[in-house]
């Protein structure tokens, strides 16, 4: 059980990113960010090519890649965000779902011809960087993502951060009023770029098995609710709620999954609390009082 | 009647018509050469796409069989994301779903193609219909992420189980005696493809049809008109997963096996994608985007390829790196797609003209769009009121059957902007 609970913490510390990330974009730009979880793979990519061909220490390969991901939060920022930012509410959507898809691609292209092989190579520094590091991992995630949750939350306090918050209620009038808006964007789909590629390098460490799109797969959702759950405002809950719901789905999976034996528990874990989330919180409540 | 002034070479160009101006007021009609002409080019085009499985290789009525079950998974996506506006993340369920009952029923079961073909449509429509009675109720990026969760557990779960989904090596699906050669299977796939565009043509002229395209403009105004939203929104979840359902069923019977590898999230991804860039809410240009994509990978060779710096890599990565540009690029760039330059020629065959000149105009009404229009196109954001009390929304009911409507409010998770 501890063992399942230990991937459990590592996997609610990507999800608390992640969430993070998810609701960093949302107060700026009012929509879900497809891609927030491939930002994630792409960091994890970029870190492990760097780790394993490059030969690099693992703190500067991660490094390295969290820069590379927060460089390619601004460019997505300027070539799809910033195009659409008036446009009708599945736009962005279908925009951030293709840039999705591109970084699945490119993963595809960076990973080699004979898939089995690659994970073979990959699961093995992989499982002996997480047994050095589970021990002190497990006691340091926690302070670390509610850390991070508690000085983004108070970064948002700041002026910049009412810049970003104010552009996502009303970009006119936070024009009008002397806010940059364009600059605001571009920085929040950074952090959020950041808080991504974050959340993969932790992932990775908690399920070593590097696959196209495996942070899309295995995280967005659950990401997704624990955001639902900080009602799209709060970072700290959003962190919190991330490391709860990881900690469930560690312990159902163990119950359900392990002990009984059925396949894709995480997933149908991740896909119940989601509905349970979105049916009980006030998301849609608008429409429903029309519909 | 007046003629149209300008030489014979301009009215040829116009579409050889004559605008009639009188009691109809200025409307565009063919002459009878003109009338000729298009039916000539209608008949033959018609004639061609069924002729050429005969006229093609195998491996080239392979690819026809496989872009026809592509295109029916286009008007799939088509209806539920060009006409009411929900986008799904995890269309590879429904396809999959389809594809395995109907492996399943015509090989298992014995039932045959007649009967499998239906059954999986159905067994994907009840799926959608369950999934969209929650999405339903739900913002735009809500019912992305529920279809998301939908898709991935149905992945995870549904296609792990080996009585469902055949374990590693699939499920067989046989073809119908009758169109066991490629050719014949590739003819049948056409027939079915032209029968389901007929259907959603039928669909997009009905109460229902001009319904959910009126949820997706403003799900206020139309419930303001008595729509029931959350009714329509499910309806296009059940004729989306019916669609999926078939094409699963087409595209199964077509590789002769249904595998769960082939439906994970990055194809599901390749279909929205294909979709956009064919155009939403364009029939026509969805069918030929989405035979692009299911024709591009099969002309890649299939052994790994020295590709610069990254070494020797299998070419899989080129056909959703090619759907994600080009969807990018189109929703940014070129919001109409494919459909919006094939739009000239529609015109001209259903009568109109090949160029619509200043007094053609009232036949140029552009399809209707889904996507927002390139940035210069969009009119000036509008001023808030200040009074204070009445949001901006408030001012405007746009319900038009064509053109995008002119002011985007309100975001449907009840932010104003």
């Amino acid at each position: 059980v501890s063992r399942a609970l230990a991937v459990g913490l590592f996997q609610g510390a990507a999800y608390g990113l992640l969430a993070m990330g998810i609701v960093l974009v949302h107060r700026n730009a009012r929509t879900f960010n497809v891609a927030q979880g491939e930002f994630g793979s792409a960091a994890a990519f970029v870190a492990f090519g760097l780790f394993h061909a490059a030969r690099l220490p693992y703190g500067v390969a991660g490094a390295l890649a969290l820069v590379f991901v927060a460089g390619l939060g601004v460019g997505v920022e300027r070539l799809v965000v910033r195009p659409l930012a008036d446009s009708a509410p599945p736009a962005l959507v279908l925009a951030t779902a293709g840039v999705a898809l591109g970084i699945i691609a490119a993963s595809l292209l960076g990973t080699s011809a004979q898939p089995s092989l690659v994970r073979a190579s990959i699961a093995a520094p992989q499982v002996a960087f997480l047994r050095t590091r589970i021990g002190v991992g497990q006691l340091l995630v926690v302070p670390a993502v509610v850390g991070i949750g508690l000085a983004m939350q108070s970064f948002l306090r700041s002026n910049f951060g009412l810049a970003v918050s104010a552009a996502g209620e009303d970009r006119l009038a936070a024009r009008t009023l002397g806010v940059d808006a364009a600059r605001a964007s571009g920085l929040v789909w950074a952090l959020a770029a950041l808080l991504g590629g974050l959340a993969g390098i932790v992932l990775l460490a908690a399920q070593p098995v590097l696959v196209p799109g495996f942070v899309t797969m295995y995280a967005l959702v659950p990401a997704f609710a624990a955001a639902v759950m900080a009602g799209m405002r709060n970072l700290t809950g959003a962190a919190v709620a991330g490391l709860a719901i990881g900690l469930t789905q560690g312990f159902v999976s163990y119950v359900v999954g392990q002990k009984l034996g059925v396949p894709g528990t995480p997933e149908l874990v991740a896909f119940v609390v989601l509905l349970a989330v979105l049916t009980s919180t006030s998301r849609g409540r608008v429409e429903r009082t029309v519909a | 009647v007046n003629r149209v002034p300008g030489t014979l070479a301009e009215r040829r160009l116009r579409g050889g018509g004559a605008i009639r101006t009188g009691t109809r007021g200025g409307r565009f009609e063919p002459t009878p050469a003109g009338l000729a002409a298009r039916a000539a080019v209608a008949v033959g085009l018609t004639v061609f796409v069924f002729v050429a499985p005969a006229l093609a290789t195998a491996a080239w009525d392979q690819r026809i069989a496989v872009a026809a079950s592509f295109a029916v998974v286009g008007l799939s996506i088509n209806v539920l994301t060009g006409y009411s506006g929900q986008v799904s993340l995890g269309h590879q369920a429904l396809v999959g779903i389809g594809a395995f009952v109907s492996a399943f029923v015509a090989g298992r079961v014995s039932g045959g193609f007649l009967l499998a073909l239906p059954l999986a449509g159905a067994a994907a429509a009840a799926a959608a219909v369950v999934v969209g009675a929650v999405a339903a109720r739900l913002d735009a990026m809500s019912t992305a992420v529920v279809t998301l969760a939908f898709g991935g557990a149905a992945e995870a779960t549904l296609f792990r189980i080996r009585g469902f989904a055949g374990g590693a090596g699939g499920l067989g699906a046989p073809r119908p005696s009758a169109f066991r050669s490629d050719q014949a299977y590739a003819e049948l796939c056409l027939v079915l493809l032209g029968l389901f565009l007929v259907l959603d043509w039928r669909l997009s002229r009905t109460k229902a049809g001009r319904a959910m395209v009126a949820v997706r403009r403003d799900p206020r105004s139309a419930a303001g008109f008595g729509i029931d939203v959350a009714a329509y929104r499910m309806l296009a979840f059940g004729v989306s997963g019916f669609l999926a359902g078939v094409a699963g069923s087409m595209l199964a019977h077509a590789n002769g096996v249904a595998a769960a590898t082939e439906f994970d999230l990055s194809i599901a991804l390749v279909w929205v994608a294909m979709a956009v860039v064919g155009g939403l809410g364009s029939r026509a240009g969805v069918v030929v985007g989405s035979a692009l994509f299911a024709v591009l990978p099969s002309l890649l060779p299939t052994a790994p390829v020295h590709v610069g710096v990254f070494g020797t890599r299998n070419l899989a990565f080129v056909t959703p790196l090619v759907a994600a540009v080009m969807a990018v690029l189109a929703i940014t760039l070129y919001p109409g797609g494919i459909g919006q330059q094939l739009a000239p020629i529609r015109r001209w065959l259903a009568g109109g003209p090949l160029v619509a000149g200043p007094r053609g105009a009232a036949v140029q009404a552009a399809p209707p769009g889904v996507l927002p229009s390139a940035p210069e196109d969009r009119p000036a954001p509008p001023i808030p009121s200040s009074n204070g009390k009445g949001a901006p929304h408030d001012a405007v009911l746009d319900l038009t059957a064509g053109g995008a409507p002119l002011i985007r409010l309100p975001n449907p998770n009840g932010r104003g902007r």
